[in-house]
C-alpha cells in the first residue's frame, strides 16, 4: 500500500488532501503549461528562419511571444519546483505527515488551474500583444479588453502562490521532525523557505498592480497614464518590485535541488553548508532591493540608476559563494555521472554562464547599449531555462524513484540531458552575438546579415525540443517497464529516502527522528553502485 | 485541555499546541501578504500626494470628517470588544462561569458596530457619487477646477479613495462575516473554549482590517 494505490478513483485525486498526489497534479498540469507555451516558441522560432514576416503577422507574432513569456513564467517557471517538488519533498524532507493545511494546499491547486485556464482561454480567444511584462500603456489605453481579462487570470492565480508559500514557511517553522534544527535542514528546504517568502512578500504587490491596470481601463481614469495625470514608472517600479523577486522564485528552488544533486554524486559533504544556507537568504532578500535595473533607460534618476546598478552586482556575491561550494564539492569526490548529476552539472555551467552576463547588464552603459536585444533574452533564459529548467529535469529524475518507486532508464536519461545541454546552448548563445550587435527583440523581421544566427537558434530550439520530449517518452515508459526502486536507490541521505519509494499515505511508518548534520555521505566503497534498481518480485 | 481537544488535533499535528501556534502563525503570515497587497496602494498615494499636494488638500476638503471620525471611533470600540473576547476565551484564563454570554455579547456587538460603519461609508460613497466624485467618465471636472490638469489630479485622489476604502470595505465585509459567524458558532458550543483557536485567528485580521483603517482615516480625511 503507498499513496499512489491506497485509491484509484478520479475523486480520490481530485479530492485529496495528500501532498504527494497534490505534487502529482501540478506536475501534469504543469506539464500541460509547458508544452503550450513550447509551441508558441516553436511557431516564433519558425518564423525566425527567415527575415522577412511569411509564416506569421506582426500581430500574431507579438500575440505568440506574450502567450509564450505569460504562460511560461506565471504558469510553468514560478510554480514549478516549488508546486512539484517541493510539495512532494517538503513533508517528507522534515519528517511530517503533511503540509501544515493541507485543504489549502489542494485549493491552491484548484486556483491555479482556474487562473491558468482563464488566461490561456483570454490570449487564445482575444490575443494578448502586450509581453509579459503588461507595460502600461500598451496593457491600458492601446489594449482590448482581454488584456484585462488574462491579467485578472494572473491575479487569481497569485492567490495560490500565496498560498503555497505561506503552507510552506508555517510547515517548516512548526512541524519539523524531533532532533531536525534549522542547521540540520537539507539545503533545498532552506531554498523553498526563501522562495516562499518572496512568494508570500512580492505576489500582493503585482496583484494590486494588475487591478490598478484594471481600474484604469474600466473607468478611464489616468492611474498609469502621464497624458491625464498618471505616473507610467509608478507601474514599471510597482512591476519589477514583484517581477524582480520573482526571478528569485524561479532560480532559488533550482539552487535547493543542486545542492541535493551534487553531493549525493560526489560522495561528499556539501562544502561550507552554512554560508550555501546564508547565500539562499541573502539572495532573497537582496533581490527585494534591486527592479530598477530593469528601468535604466526609462528616465529614472541617474543617482537611483548607480544605486540599483550597485545592489544588482551584490547578489553576485552569494550566487558566486554557491558555485564555489557546490564545485568545492566536486573537488576529490567520486563522482558519478548519473543522469541528474548530468542535469546538475549542467546547471552549474549555464546558470554561472547565466550570471556573469547578468553582471554586464547590471553595468549601466553596457545596459544602454544591449537594452530590449537578444542579449537579454538570451542571458535570462540562461538563468531560466538552463538554470532553473535544467534542475526541474534534474530533480525530477533525481527523485523519479521515490515518487513513482521506479527506476527509469538510465542510458535515455543521459541522453536527454546531454541533448537538452547541446540544444539549449545552440539556441540561447547566438542570441547573445545578436544581441551585441543590436537586434531588437520582439519583432518578427530582422536584417539580412543576421540570418545565420537566427537559423542556428532555430535549428537550436528544434534539438532542445527533442531533448524535452525524451523524459516525456522513457519517464512515461518506466512506470510500467522500469526496475522496482529500493528505498533508497541512491545512497542518499535525508529523511526522504527513510520511507519506501513510492511513500504511504502518510509518509512514516513511525516518526523519524534526526540526530545529526545533514549530507553525511562517506568515502564509498569502491564497489559501490548506485539507482540500479531490483528486479520485479515473481 | 489537551485531553478535551485531542479528538479536534487534525492530521499533520501532534498536539493541540502545535495545531494552535500553525494556525495563529499561518495568519500572521497572511497578514504579512495583506500588507504588502495594501503597500503597493500605499506607495501610489505617496507618489500622487507628492506630485499633487494641493489637489489632495482640495479633495479631501469634501470628505465629511465627522462622518469619518465616527467610523473610525466605531472600529476602535469594535477592535476593544474583540480583544475582551480574546481574553475571556483564552485557555489560560480561569473563569469557569459560564463565558458563553459575554462572549456572543461582546461578538455581536462587534459586528453590529462593523456593519455601523459600512453603513456610514455606504452613505459617503453615495454622497460623493451624487456630487460626480466618482472617478471616470460621470467626474465633474469642471466642478473641482476651471484647468482640465487640475481637475485630473483631484480625480486621482478619489481614485485612491475609492480603491484604498474599498479594498478596506471588502476586507470590512469578510471581518463582519466571520466574527458573525464565530458569535454563532460560539453560541451553538458546548465547550466555548474549543473554539478560542479560531477565535484568536479571527481576531489577528479584524485588529489588522482595524489598523489599516487608522492610517487610511488621517491620510484622507486629515490632509485638508
Ligand atoms: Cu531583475
Amino acid at each position: 500500500m503507498n499513496y499512489l494505490n491506497e485509491s484509484t478513483t478520479l475523486r480520490s485525486w481530485f479530492l485529496t488532501t495528500d501532498h504527494k498526489r497534490i505534487a502529482i497534479l501540478y506536475l501534469l498540469s504543469l506539464t500541460f503549461f509547458f508544452f503550450v507555451g513550447g509551441m508558441a516558441a516553436v511557431l516564433f522560432r519558425l518564423e525566425l528562419i527567415t527575415p522577412e514576416g511569411d509564416l506569421l503577422s506582426a500581430d500574431s507574432y507579438n500575440k505568440l511571444f506574450s502567450l509564450h513569456g505569460i504562460v511560461m513564467v506565471w504558469f510553468f517557471l514560478i510554480p514549478s519546483i516549488p508546486t512539484v517538488l517541493g510539495n512532494f519533498l517538503i513533508p517528507l524532507m522534515i519528517g511530517a505527515r503533511d503540509l501544515a493545511f493541507p485543504r489549502l494546499n489542494l485549493l491552491s491547486w484548484y486556483i491555479f488551474m482556474a487562473g491558468g485556464l482563464f488566461t490561456l482561454t483570454m490570449i487564445v480567444a482575444g490575443g494578448v500583444d502586450t509581453g509579459w511584462t503588461f507595460y502600461t500603456p500598451y496593457s491600458s489605453t492601446y489594449a482590448n479588453t482581454f488584456v484585462i481579462l488574462a491579467a485578472t487570470g494572473i491575479f487569481i492565480s497569485g492567490f495560490s502562490s500565496i498560498a503555497t508559500g505561506l503552507n510552506f514557511i508555517v510547515s517548516i517553522h512548526v512541524l519539523r521532525a524531533p532532533g531536525l534544527t534549522w542547521f540540520r535542514l537539507p539545503i533545498f528546504v532552506w531554498t523553498i523557505y526563501a522562495t516562499s517568502l518572496i512568494m508570500v512578500l512580492a505576489t500582493p504587490v503585482l496583484a494590486v498592480t494588475l487591478a490598478l491596470v484594471a481600474v484604469e481601463r474600466i473607468l478611464g481614469v489616468g492611474i498609469f497614464d502621464p497624458s491625464i495625470g498618471g505616473d507610467p514608472l509608478l507601474f514599471q517600479h510597482l512591476f519589477w518590485f514583484y517581477s524582480h523577486p520573482a526571478v528569485y522564485i524561479m532560480i532559488l528552488p533550482g539552487m535547493g535541488v543542486i545542492s541535493e544533486v551534487v553531493p549525493c554524486f560526489s560522495r561528499k559533504r556539501l562544502y561550507g553548508y552554512g554560508f550555501v544556507a546564508m547565500a539562499t537568504l541573502a539572495i532573497a532578500s537582496l533581490g527585494f532591493l534591486v527592479w530598477g535595473h530593469h528601468m535604466f533607460v526609462s528616465g529614472q534618476s541617474m543617482y537611483a540608476g548607480l544605486l540599483f546598478s550597485l545592489l544588482s552586482m551584490l547578489v553576485a556575491v552569494p550566487s558566486a559563494v554557491k558555485v564555489f561550494n557546490w564545485t568545492a564539492t566536486l573537488y576529490k569526490g567520486t563522482i558519478f555521472l548519473k543522469t541528474p548529476m548530468l542535469y546538475a552539472l549542467g546547471f552549474i555551467g549555464l546558470f554561472t554562464f547565466g550570471g556573469l552576463t547578468g553582471i554586464c547588464l547590471a553595468t549601466l552603459a553596457f545596459d544602454v547599449h544591449v537594452h530590449d536585444t537578444y542579449f537579454i533574452i538570451a542571458h535570462f533564459h540562461y538563468i531560466m531555462v538552463g538554470g532553473m529548467l535544467m534542475a526541474y529535469l534534474g530533480g525530477l529524475h533525481f527523485w523519479w524513484p521515490k515518487i513513482t518507486g521506479r527506476i527509469y532508464s538510465e542510458w535515455w536519461g543521459r541522453v536527454s540531458a546531454l541533448v537538452v545541454f547541446g540544444g539549449f546552448n545552440m539556441t540561447f548563445f547566438p542570441q547573445f552575438i545578436l544581441g551585441i550587435l543590436g537586434n531588437p527583440r520582439r519583432y518578427h523581421t530582422y536584417p539580412d546579415e543576421f540570418q545565420v544566427f537566427h537559423v542556428m537558434s532555430s535549428l537550436g530550439a528544434t534539438i532542445l525540443g527533442i531533448g524535452y520530449l525524451l523524459p516525456c517518452c522513457y519517464l512515461l515508459w518506466s512506470l510500467k517497464f522500469g526496475r522496482r526502486a529500493s528505498n533508497d536507490p541512491w545512497h542518499a541521505t535525508g529523511l526522504e529516502w527513510r520511507t519506501t519509494s513510492p511513500p504511504p499515505k502518510h509518509n512514516f511508518l513511525s516518526q523519524p527522528t534526526v540526530s545529526g548534520p545533514p549530507y553525511a555521505y562517506e568515502s564509498p566503497h569502491p564497489e559501490l553502485v548506485i539507482g540500479e534498481g531490483e528486479p520485479e518480485p515473481h | 485541555m489537551a485531553n478535551e481537544m485531542s479528538s479536534e488535533i487534525a492530521i499533520p499535528y501532534d498536539s493541540a499546541d502545535q495545531q494552535r501556534s500553525a494556525a495563529t502563525f499561518g495568519m500572521w503570515v497572511f497578514l504579512a501578504t495583506e500588507v504588502l497587497f495594501f503597500g503597493g496602494l500605499f506607495v501610489g498615494y505617496v507618489v500622487y500626494r507628492y506630485e499633487y499636494p494641493e489637489a489632495f488638500r482640495t479633495g479631501s476638503a469634501e470628505l465629511n470628517l465627522w462622518s469619518g471620525g465616527a467610523m473610525t471611533l466605531l472600529l476602535l470600540l469594535g477592535s476593544m470588544l474583540v480583544a475582551v473576547v480574546d481574553h475571556l476565551i483564552a485557555p489560560s484564563a480561569d473563569n469557569r462561569s459560564s463565558l458563553r454570554g459575554p462572549v456572543v455579547r461582546r461578538l455581536v456587538a462587534t459586528t453590529v458596530l462593523g456593519i455601523a460603519f459600512l453603513a456610514l461609508e455606504f452613505h459617503e460613497y453615495h454622497q460623493l457619487i451624487q456630487d460626480g466624485r466618482f472617478p471616470g467618465h460621470a467626474f465633474r471636472l469642471s466642478d473641482v477646477s476651471s484647468d482640465p490638469l487640475d481637475g485630473r489630479s483631484v480625480e486621482m485622489f478619489f481614485t485612491l479613495f475609492f480603491c484604498m476604502t474599498g479594498l478596506h470595505a471588502f476586507h470590512m465585509c469578510l471581518g463582519i462575516l466571520l466574527v458573525g459567524g464565530m458569535a454563532v458558532a460560539i453560541g451553538r458550543s458546548e465547550q466555548p473554549r474549543s473554539l478560542a483557536n479560531p477565535m484568536s485567528v479571527i481576531g489577528l485580521y479584524w485588529h489588522f482590517v482595524d489598523i489599516i483603517w487608522v492610517f487610511l482615516y488621517p491620510l484622507f480625511y486629515l490632509v485638508r
